[in-house]
Order: structure tokens, then C-alpha cells, then sequence
């Protein structure tokens, strides 16, 4: 079974920086995931300037199908190396996942990776073998990543942590493994490794980062798949039939717009708690109901989403942010199979104050949402109520 | 007690519900003290918005200085 991946990233600037000199790009390419992550030498602009150029470039030889042996080759002898130090500008990490769930991984100067498998209770550090490459060495793994593992990688301002500080050599990749052991039961989510990892780092560095320092996290997962309705029909006598096929379906439920919820929490008899969370005061805040895994405002949040997906497919990993659009953006990139079921009821008020928010507005929206989740990896079905459940019964 | 819902619908946020939301902090202490703050996905008045409920009655068109005053009166200061 080809296994999803969830990606997530953090990353801290050495104190007094604005800019971090760590840089990540993923290309997603014919259901393939290349991540590269680049840790620029020093600090500050400079150090941002040189993992960025790594990664741009690496991203862009990946995304054009150049074998990964000829990707390293070129940036090695691209890239310039410090005539004072007489070492690379830039180190570089690549993690190739194919759809075998094979994992590939090329780490040139950069600390080795580490594989958490909470199913046998492991912590595994992992480095390939040794080779020369465009005359540097390199290390060059593979293996298959199973079901519930996590692939963990980190940059070196990561183990350093606590040097001269806390600890006198710091806490060491050695650090790293034992915190990773003993917080291996109690997390699961990949956002939660990065946040955690880089919360430790701080505080050994006495909340004064003394480097840059990045963590990310891949982890494999069964393919889920999500239903997401937003629109009442547009005949009222329907509402009852929407609101059941919604509860019925087996997978994510998601519900886009007010109008939608009240007729959910209506029908299904359900509490709509709104939230007054603003984390992005461009967007409304979002609600909860039971049963239901998001429930956000309909056509804003829908476009702010539309700008946070095509933020993913440019190479960005989507913020920690709490808001609507990003926690929708992030339920979509979480699942394989979406279908986005549209009800046509027009809101007579929206269409007095702004056309723009109305039915035949909405539907381009998601045409163009389906358009880019099908660019990252997703098979996605829209239809408009009640049609749309032929194809969720068809699957 | 005051009870306050503030609508975050579509329409309410174009209109400014979150201004209004935000003003709530900036009342005195004491009359904040007496309000509690709930969201609303709609409260079927998009035309009008933004519209909150005080007590159980819809107020339209709101302004965070109009709030301050109806809180006020509300709050029978």
C-alpha cells in the first residue's frame, strides 16, 4: 500500500538574526516527495543567501527529473567553498521518497537522521554509506518507511544546543536520540516532533539560539479521505438528506460556511460552539461540532485557503498558525481523496452585499482548489448537491 | 451578566466584526468583568451586519463605540 505523508518544519534564528540560514524547499513530482534542507554557513543574510541558492537549486534539478547522484554531483561543484575554512558555503540533506515508500537519503556535512518506530519502541539513528561525490563525501541510505514511523531530520544548530551554555559540548545528537526515546510514546503528530524539538533546543540554549536551527519531521500514514460540504441545497426539503449523507460518510468531515453549519447542527441536533480565536485576523474564526473534524466561514476562508495550498505546491510547509485557512489547508493536505460537495442555496443577503460571496462565485473556488490538490498528489471529486454523492458512493 | 454574541459570519467580518470583537478588551475592567463573549456563525441579518445579540436582542449595524454605549446602559453604568 502506497502510504501518505504528513511534512512539517521548524525553524529559529540564531539570536540577533533576523533571517535564518536554514532553507527547505519539497518538490512533489509524479507522486514522488523530494525534501531538501540546507544549512547556509554562519549566520544571518549571508548564511539565508547560500542554503537557499542549495536548495533552490537542488529543488528545481529534482523537479526536472535529474537522477539524484547528478543533483549532488552539480551543486558540489557549483557551490563555492570558503577559501578561509576550506569548507562547502552550504550543507545539504535530501530525503527522496518514492511511491514504493522507499526513502532515499543524502546527507552531504549535515547530522544523521533518525527514524522514530513507536511500534517496536525504537529510536534509530540512521547514515548511509559513505561516497564520494563531485569530490566531497556524502552519505547515501535507503530503506522502506512503514506505516506510523517518522522520519526525523535536523540541522546542526539542533545538537549544538546548550554549548558553552547549559552544557559545556552541548546536548549532542546523542541528546537528540535519548529526548526522541523518551517522548516516543507520547507524541504522534509531526508538527508536534518540530515544535517540541525546537522548544528543548531553546531553552538549552538559554533562550539565546547561539546557531540556526531547523527540525523536520516526515511522517507515513495511512491514506485518509475527506468530505468537505459546503452550501445548503437549494431546496430546503433536501437539507435532511445533505446533513445525513454528511454524517454517514466514512472518513474527514469538514464543513465550509455559517449558513451550512446552523443547517447541520439544525438537523443533526448538534451544538455549534464559534470560536473568538483570531490567529490571522483575515480570517473568520472557525467553530466546533461534534462529529465533525473542521468547521470554518465559507467563501473567505475557502480563498485564503486557495492561497495557502499554492504557498504548499511552491515549495512552503504550511505554518502553525490556527486559523480557518490554515487548519483547512492542512486537513486537505492530510488527506488522499477529497470530495467537495457543493450545495446551491444563495444566501439572498450575500447577494444583496457582495456578489462575489454567492453560489456561482464559489464553485471557480473550488474548481481552482481541485486544480492544485490535484498538482500536490490528491484525487479530489467536486459536485454540486445532490450529484456529488453518486460520486461518493461510486468510490 | 451580559450575555454578548458577536456574529463572524461572512458578511458580519467584511463588515468589521472583528473591530467589534477586539474593542471588548478595551472597556473598563469592571464592565468587562460582566460580559460574556460568545461567536456566532449567523445571525441572519447579513444585510445589516455587523450584528450583535445583547441579552437576546439583535442589534444592527455596529460600530465598537456604539457597543461601548449599549454595554454600558446594559451594565447600568
Amino acid at each position: 500500500m502506497r502510504l501518505a505523508l504528513d511534512i512539517a518544519q521548524a525553524s529559529m534564528a540564531k539570536q540577533g538574526e533576523e533571517l535564518c540560514g536554514d532553507s527547505l524547499e519539497v518538490v512533489r513530482r509524479d507522486g514522488e516527495i523530494m525534501v531538501v534542507l540546507s544549512d547556509g554557513l554562519g549566520s544571518g543574510v549571508k548564511a539565508g543567501i547560500l542554503s537557499t541558492m542549495t536548495v533552490k537549486m537542488a529543488a528545481k534539478l529534482l523537479a526536472r527529473g535529474l537522477p539524484l547522484e547528478e543533483t549532488v554531483d552539480t551543486i558540489n561543484r557549483t557551490l563555492p567553498i570558503c577559501k578561509v575554512r576550506g569548507l562547502a558555503y552550504a550543507t545539504l540533506n535530501i530525503i527522496h521518497i518514492n511511491k514504493d515508500n522507499k526513502v532515499r537519503l543524502i546527507q552531504d556535512d549535515a547530522p544523521p537522521a533518525i527514524l522514530i518506530n513507536p511500534s517496536m519502541q525504537e529510536v534509530l539513528p540512521l547514515r548511509g554509506q559513505k561516497k564520494y561525490i563531485g569530490g566531497k563525501v556524502i552519505f547515501d541510505g535507503e530503506f522502506e518507511i512503514e506505516e506510523g514511523q517518522t522520519l526525523l531530520i535536523v540541522s546542526d544548530g539542533v545538537p549544538h544546543a546548550g554549548v558553552g551554555a547549559v552544557l559545556d559540548l552541548g546536548w549532542g545528537m546523542e541528546g537528540v536520540l535519548n529526548y526522541v526515546q523518551k517522548k516516543l510514546t507520547s507524541i504522534e503528530e509531526p508538527e508536534k516532533w518540530v515544535e517540541e524539538i525546537l522548544e528543548v533546543t531553546k531553552v538549552l540554549y538559554a533562550d539565546e539560539p547561539g546557531d540556526d536551527a531547523t527540525a523536520i519531521a516526515i511522517r507515513a500514514r495511512k491514506p485518509r479521505n475527506l468530505m468537505l460540504v459546503s452550501g445548503p441545497p437549494s431546496d430546503k426539503r433536501l437539507d435532511s438528506e445533505f446533513c445525513t449523507r454528511l454524517k454517514e460518510f466514512n472518513g474527514r468531515k469538514v464543513i465550509s460556511g455559517g449558513a451550512t453549519a446552523n443547517m447541520v447542527a439544525r438537523e443533526l441536533k448538534l451544538s455549534l460552539q464559534t470560536e473568538l480565536l483570531y490567529d490571522d485576523p483575515s480570517v473568520p474564526p472557525i467553530a466546533k461540532m461534534a462529529g465533525i473534524n473542521l468547521v470554518t466561514e465559507g467563501i473567505l476562508t475557502i480563498n485564503k485557503t486557495l492561497e495557502r495550498l499554492k504557498s504548499v505546491l511552491s515549495g512552503d510547509i504550511l505554518s502553525s498558525k490556527k486559523d480557518g485557512a490554515t487548519l483547512l489547508a492542512k486537513e486537505l493536505m492530510k488527506s488522499e481523496e477529497i470530495f467537495f460537495c457543493i450545495g446551491t442555496a444563495a444566501n439572498p443577503a450575500h447577494r444583496a452585499l457582495a456578489p462575489a460571496i454567492t453560489y456561482p462565485q464559489r464553485v471557480p473556488a473550488f474548481a481552482e482548489m481541485v486544480y492544485v490538490l490535484e498538482r500536490l498528489g490528491k484525487y479530489c471529486f467536486l459536485g454540486t448537491f445532490p450529484s456529488c454523492i453518486k460520486l461518493v458512493l461510486r468510490r | 451578566m451580559i450575555n454578548l454574541e458577536i456574529c463572524l459570519g461572512t458578511a458580519c467580518h467584511l463588515m468589521g466584526s472583528e473591530e467589534i470583537f477586539s474593542s471588548i478588551e478595551k472597556l473598563p475592567k469592571n464592565l468587562r468583568a460582566k460580559i460574556i463573549v460568545k461567536g456566532m456563525h449567523c445571525l441572519g441579518a447579513c444585510d445589516q451586519g455587523p450584528n450583535v445579540r445583547l441579552n437576546g436582542t439583535i442589534y444592527h449595524q455596529m460600530t465598537p463605540l456604539k457597543l461601548a454605549e449599549l454595554l454600558a446602559e446594559y451594565g447600568g453604568e
